[in-house]
């Protein structure tokens, strides 16, 4: 799950960040250059295929909830991203934010 | 998608049940998921191209209050509110409120369940008010009108009639076939064929009965033979003889128990179902083979010195792509390779004459002008070193490919509104620079086969990779298994065939050979009554002659 602001000053700036980012469609197209880098990557594939599965294989014992399977894969989805797209959004995001706010 | 709505057997959400057996509960929760998905679907697309940076209110989380990038919906009330942290499950269990959706893709949650639960219902109605959304918001470029919006297909009196006396059979779609003597190179091509959505849907449709086609040889019959038997209780693996005989009656050079090359086989089936398709023609065909498989592949050559850029468009059937000279031939994907396949190339001062400048060095680049219903691609692992064949090498490295592949980046008008972006120095705000050239939708494609082939370049079998639905299967010749969808995205992939996720249709016109048979069915009464006037002034000028 997402990680929560640190500090004091960064949990402050968040909210207001995060609004400006939605409002402006910053937040839309970043994510949208996220998910076809990931989709490069053959990531999305591989969990699509991997939650897909998994619930298959769950259905002989009643099946599995979303959440439940989300909960299950979600430390593995995070850790396969691959390194370069996740340094590559990263630099994004800190290109767009250093043009906003003094760090 | 299904004209019956389907009342939710056993295995769908109960909840949901007891609300749509209310009309009026149905129809509010329906028009409450419906509003949400319109607003999300024009917010994409406001977002996409507002170049004005135009500041577009997020809702808020009735939690915590922060901007929602990915709201969920309550279907009962206007609250919208975070997944994360539990947020919208909370109001659910606070309210008593049942249903919230998530407005990105559709799938509604059930707080009795405590899972997303599926409902065609939601399914169906999701897909028509994007599709609704963005249809309004697409235009064709020379004649500005807007596209042939989409509606679902509901049977007439005469239709209803004959489908309440259908008997319905029990039928898979998918049947093994048999291997004729090496003849795995075509079973594949035409396993991709019966699971090509446009063929499939043409000769199910009877728009070719083969019982009633007076043509001789013809290969659109055996197609519609072919699926018949597909579709049909029998799914004991088929023999295609018919087909086999008629190709090496039209192909001598595919003759024979040789193996042949399944590219080949597949651009000839192609070529011999055209010829003998109602309204084939030489130029702008629009038999099922052209509608479903041709685009337009455009190269534009720039003169260096001049700057002068002289296009050209060609017809095309599919997309070979080079393997061969990729930088260590690792880490392929279908992406690097549609890269390269329109990345600027230079030409020698020898090989271009500029109509300005003469003899000039220039540069050319591949565009897809217009993108086909269905996309095949060919990767090129068979090097011919010579003209004897048995020199030959074949490239073992492996392409990723995606199930999903949006064809934007590589199409000519994209292409060349990014260059003007570049130029100007502006970074591109997004896949779609500029909201004429459509949502991304339309760009996007869904892989449904994939041809494989391992061994030897004259020793080898070949097996393919079909979708059906949501399911993956895997084809070799006679045996057919379910698979997966990583065990095919991890095989050897020698061809990929994608099909366009939204067809955008152009206003109805009637096409041309109708309009000429109009005419001549006019003129042949014109001729008909003519000769009638012809024949009684001749009886009444013999009459007075006689009296």
């Amino acid at each position: 799950m997402p990680s929560v602001p640190r500090d004091n000053r960064s949990a402050s700036l968040y909210a207001p960040l995060r609004r400006r980012m939605i409002e402006n469609g910053d937040w839309d197209r970043i994510a949208a250059r996220l998910a076809r880098e990931l989709n490069e990557k053959g990531w999305i594939d591989r969990f699509r295929d991997l939650s897909k599965e998994t619930a298959r294989r769950a259905e002989a014992t009643g099946g599995v909830s979303v959440e439940t399977l989300m909960t299950e894969l979600w430390p593995q989805a995070e850790d396969e991203v691959p390194t370069v797209v996740r340094q590559d959004t990263i630099g994004v995001i800190r290109k767009l934010l250093e043009r906003q706010i003094e760090f | 998608m299904s004209f019956e709505s389907d009342t939710d057997s056993s295995g769908g959400c109960p909840h949901l049940a007891t609300i749509f057996a209310h009309d009026e509960e149905r129809g509010a929760l329906l028009n409450k998921f419906k509003n949400a998905v319109q607003w999300n679907t024009r917010r994409n697309h406001c977002v996409a191209h507002s170049v004005k940076r135009r500041k577009i209110t997020p809702p808020d989380c009735g939690l915590c209050g922060l901007a929602l990038s990915r709201p969920y919906a309550c279907l009962h009330c206007s609250v919208a509110a975070c997944w994360t942290g539990g947020h919208i499950k909370q109001h659910l269990q606070d309210t008593g409120h049942d249903f919230c959706a998530d407005v990105t893709t559709g799938y509604v949650f059930c707080i009795e369940c405590d899972d997303f639960v599926h409902d065609s219902t939601f399914a169906r109605l999701y897909k028509t008010t994007i599709i609704a959304v963005e249809e309004k918001a697409t235009a064709f470029e020379v004649s500005k009108r807007l596209r042939e919006p989409f509606s679902p297909w509901q049977p007439n009196v005469q239709e209803q009639t004959l489908l309440e006396g259908a008997v319905s059979l029990p039928c898979q779609g998918r049947r093994g076939l048999l291997n004729l003597g090496q003849t795995c190179f075509m079973n594949v091509i035409l396993q991709s064929f019966i699971a090509n959505p446009l063929l499939r849907n043409y000769y199910l449709g009877d728009k070719h009965n083969s019982r009633l086609c007076k043509l001789k040889d013809c290969t659109s019959c055996e197609m519609d033979k072919l699926i018949s038997e597909v579709y049909s209780e029998n799914s004991a693996p088929y023999g295609p003889i018919d087909l086999l005989a008629k190709t090496w009656r039209s192909s001598a050079e595919l003759s024979g128990y040789a193996q042949q090359d399944a590219h080949e086989f597949f651009i000839t089936a192609l070529n011999n179902i055209h010829a003998t398709s109602r309204g084939s023609t030489s130029l702008q065909c629009i038999c099922i083979i052209h509608s479903t498989f041709a685009g337009l592949l455009q190269s534009d050559v720039k003169c260096e010195r001049c700057g002068k850029v002289a296009e050209k468009t060609d017809p095309m059937l599919d997309i070979s792509l080079e393997l061969k000279g990729e930088a260590g031939e690792h880490d392929l994907t279908l992406a690097s390779c549609l890269r390269r396949y329109t990345h600027p190339e230079k030409l020698g001062p020898t090989d271009y004459s500029c109509e300005k400048c003469g003899k000039a060095h220039a540069s050319k680049r591949l565009s897809i002008r217009k993108l086909p219903p269905v996309l095949s691609f060919q990767f090129k692992r068979f090097e011919h070193k010579s003209v004897d064949k048995s020199a030959a090498r074949k490239i073992e490295a492996p392409v990723r490919f995606p199930s999903s592949l949006n064809m934007a980046p590589y199409t000519t008008l994209v292409m060349h509104k990014q260059e003007l972006f570049k130029e100007s120095g502006a970074a591109p705000p997004s896949l779609i620079p500029d909201s004429a050239l459509g949502p991304e939708s339309l760009y996007d494609y869904d892989l449904f086969a994939v041809v494989c082939h391992e061994g030897q370049i004259d020793n080898g079998h070949y097996t393919c990779y079909a979708r059906s639905h949501d399911e993956w299967y895997r084809y070799d010749d006679g045996k057919v298994a379910h698979s997966t969808l990583a065990t095919c995205l991890n095989s050897q992939a020698y061809m990929c065939f994608y099909v366009k996720r939204h067809l955008d249709y152009k206003p109805y016109v009637t096409p041309s050979y109708i309009v000429m048979r109009e005419q001549e069915a006019i003129k042949e009464k014109e001729r008909e009554r003519e000769k009638e006037a012809a024949r009684d002034k001749e009886v009444e000028e013999e009459l007075l002659a006689a009296l």
